[in-house]
């Protein structure tokens, strides 16, 4: 589907290029499509960003010896299953409060989002090991 | 001219966010759309890059 949608963009920036040589847009549409250029923009860096870590987590479990992937297994079922609907930002605001830049502002943001999914420290601590690629 | 796709890729990335909450993305799957997203942010930046410019030259 991914596809589809950046072969309808390429013939759109097309047609847009070709707009703009002619000046065929106003500053108000121009302005306008800036904005949904950003969106998109964002969107494909949240893809590469969730894409990123769910690869460097897959390929951390597939060198892992049978006995820490059954641990491992156990562990992450059961979090997963706490974190089904945690948006991406919310994801960003846990590993920030666990960073340099755990601002107390940012800290007051985790802890609500680690009691609103019912998060234990080491869940917390786990997830974030495997975004950031680690055992 | 880009709400639509914005909207489709909106309703794209939700089924990918719980298909990877899942598990259900294969590891190959997974590198394939890396990729397509890859190519959709240099796109978005090229029309970015484009608008900025035009917006400057008509300001």
């Amino acid at each position: 589907m991914i596809d589809i949608l950046i072969e309808e963009l390429r013939l759109r920036r097309k047609t847009l290029e070709e707009r703009m040589i002619r000046k065929d847009i106003d500053i108000e549409e121009a302005r306008n499509l800036l904005e949904q250029a950003r969106s998109i923009k964002r969107i494909a860096e949240s893809m590469i960003s969730l894409l990123s870590s769910y690869i460097a987590g897959r390929e951390e479990r597939e060198i892992a010896p049978p006995e820490v992937t059954e641990f491992i297994a156990e562990d992450v079922s059961a979090i997963i299953e706490k974190i089904a609907d945690i948006s991406v930002l919310e994801l960003i605001i846990l590993a920030m409060a666990y960073s340099k830049y755990a601002t107390p502002e940012v800290k007051r943001t985790a802890d609500a989002i680690k009691a609103y999914y019912r998060l234990t420290e080491e869940e917390v601590r786990i997830i974030l090991n495997v975004l950031r690629g680690k055992e | 001219m880009f709400d639509d796709i914005v909207e489709e890729l909106e309703i794209e990335y939700e089924i990918l966010e719980k298909r990877v909450a899942e598990g259900a993305v294969s590891i190959e799957e997974a590198r394939y759309l890396l990729e397509q997203a890859e190519i959709l942010r240099r796109m978005a930046d090229g029309i970015i890059s484009s608008l900025t410019s035009y917006i400057s030259r008509y300001e």
